[in-house]
């Protein structure tokens, strides 16, 4: 009926997706290894009415064109794989990745998740899992009565047992070719898509991977006064463009009076 | 009836048809990299026999504004702005390159360089591949990508973004919101543009103006649905005359 109130919808729309995004990154803003969601957005098709030089005779041409943008969308959402803060927990079990990485978890469906949420703990038959109990790939059992367990840097478990030191295995962490294109699943939890590729196995420290802090975790990497920032202007963004549903209103009503 | 209503009428049509132009710059009024939409009229005579008393007007969009708009830190490594003029090149799907200012970019399956729609950013010599397991790219003032594979200290060079400074007057919007220019494939980098990382440049549209302008529109087309009233009023008043002078 009238271009500009569907656009107006365009725009409110975009930014109330702007706004849940933000409310979701600052919900997560304490979360340990959240990688903050950065909406995009993108202008929608445009409609040529008239092209710029056609006919408008047989000798004429037309000076200017008419285009119409028919709004804005929202395009997807990519995570910013930006380090969080290191911090320390002083817990043996915590271990940050400093650097390129996942930790693979294997879930119970046998599907195997990728975190960089290195807050684990132990289950009743001592094996490394992660907070919700998931066994932290490739199975590393801590044995009753151990002591001193340590985790190098480049993912050696070694562990006092009756006064002997023991290896009890080797952390290994997975990369990606588009890390950013990994699904998530929640839990702090990933899992390989289409768009992420398929995992490459390393050992930490090694090809690029980066390194493993003992005794740390990784926070999220939100920034509260940024996300509150845009809230504003996803606000007011909204605004104007009830605006211009109300100006679409009041046209349209005062068509309706002639 | 008097013809004045058909001028007034191209006047409330054309006011409406701005209006959704400001519609559409309002509503990206947060997209990264977007040019506003400039709208006009054009005044066009109606030609005849007799004086030639009509004019009836034309909403048009003449071009885009291509002021730099203002530029946000993120932070993030794959975001990247044009400080002045100038523009990134990417390349469609069906092979046509064309250009953008939204320099929000990501990785795609292949590691290439993308933009925020999955368009292939263009280097010097095609799109910029970012090997696995390397380190965030860096992306100097003059556009180089490096990246640090974490196997030696030297840092590997991926290639350099091309970025490029068409003329402004050979500039136009196609239907998918990017912009091509004439001779496009043989424009080369132009070392007088300068990219920064980290940094994203957000819309060039100024709400404040868009929204004067829509009030103006609004009131522009309510004179104009006046006019038309007007015309109306006059025509009653017509035919009650005739209705007497018939008596």
């Amino acid at each position: 009926m009238i271009r500009s109130l569907w656009v107006a919808k365009t725009g409110m729309d975009v930014n109330q997706a702007n706004l849940d995004v933000i409310a979701h990154n600052l919900a997560n803003a304490s979360t340990v290894s959240f990688k903050r969601v950065k909406p995009n957005f993108e202008d929608l098709l445009y409609q040529t009415v008239r092209a710029p030089g056609s006919q408008t005779s047989e000798q004429t041409l037309s000076p200017t064109g008419l285009q119409f943008g028919s709004g804005a969308r929202i395009l997807g959402t990519t995570r910013v794989l930006n380090q969080g803060a290191m911090s320390q927990t002083g817990n043996g079990l915590d271990v940050a990745i400093n650097g390129n990485g996942y930790f693979q978890i294997n879930l119970p469906t046998g599907v195997a998740a990728y975190t960089r949420d290195g807050n684990f703990t132990q289950d009743n038959q001592g094996q490394l899992t992660n907070m919700a109990g998931y066994v932290v790939a490739p199975g590393i059992t801590i044995p009753d009565g151990a002591e001193a367990v340590t985790i190098s840097e480049f993912g050696q478990i070694t562990a006092k047992v009756n006064g002997i030191s023991q290896q009890l295995g080797q952390l290994q962490i997975v990369n990606f070719v588009n890390p950013a294109g990994l699904e998530s699943i929640g839990g702090n939890l990933y899992i390989e898509s289409v768009a992420s590729g398929s995992p490459t196995q390393g050992t930490p420290g090694q090809n690029g991977l980066g390194v493993l802090k003992q005794g740390y975790v990784e926070q999220s990497n939100v920034s509260v006064a940024e996300e509150l920032i845009k809230m504003i202007q996803a606000q007011r963004g909204y605004d104007v463009n009830t605006r211009v549903v109300r100006a679409s209103d009041e046209v349209l009503q005062r068509l309706a009076q002639v | 009836m008097d013809r004045l209503v058909f001028a007034a009428m191209t006047g409330a049509r054309s006011a409406l048809g701005q209006m959704a132009i400001t519609a559409n710059n309002l509503a990206n009024a947060s997209t990264p990299g977007f040019r506003e939409q400039i709208a006009a009229f054009r005044a066009v005579p109606m030609g005849g026999d007799g004086a030639n008393t009509r004019a009836f007007a034309l909403d048009t969009t003449p071009g885009s504004n291509f002021q730099a708009a203002a530029v946000e830190s993120t932070g993030n490594p794959f975001d990247v702005a044009i400080q002045g003029d100038g523009f990134f090149v990417v390349r469609r799907p069906d092979g046509r390159e064309a250009l953008t200012r939204a320099g929000n970019f990501r990785t795609n399956l292949a590691g290439e360089l993308v933009s925020a729609s999955g368009l292939p950013v263009l280097g010097d010599s095609g799109p910029i591949v970012i090997p696995p397991n390397s380190s965030a790219p860096q992306i100097g003032n003059d556009g180089t990508v490096v990246v640090f594979d974490g196997t030696s200290p030297q840092p590997q060079v991926l290639g350099k973004l091309r970025l490029v400074k068409p003329d402004p007057k050979t500039l136009s919007r196609s239907g998918d919101g990017l912009f091509e220019a004439a001779n496009l494939q043989a424009l080369a980098s132009d070392p007088s543009v300068a990219a920064k990382q980290g940094f994203v440049e957000g819309s060039n549209v100024s709400v404040s103006a868009a929204m004067v302008a829509l009030v103006g529109q609004q009131r522009l087309f309510d004179l104009n649905v006046k006019m038309i009233q007007n015309a109306d009023a006059n025509a009653r008043s017509a035919n009650g005359i005739m209705t007497l002078s018939r008596g």
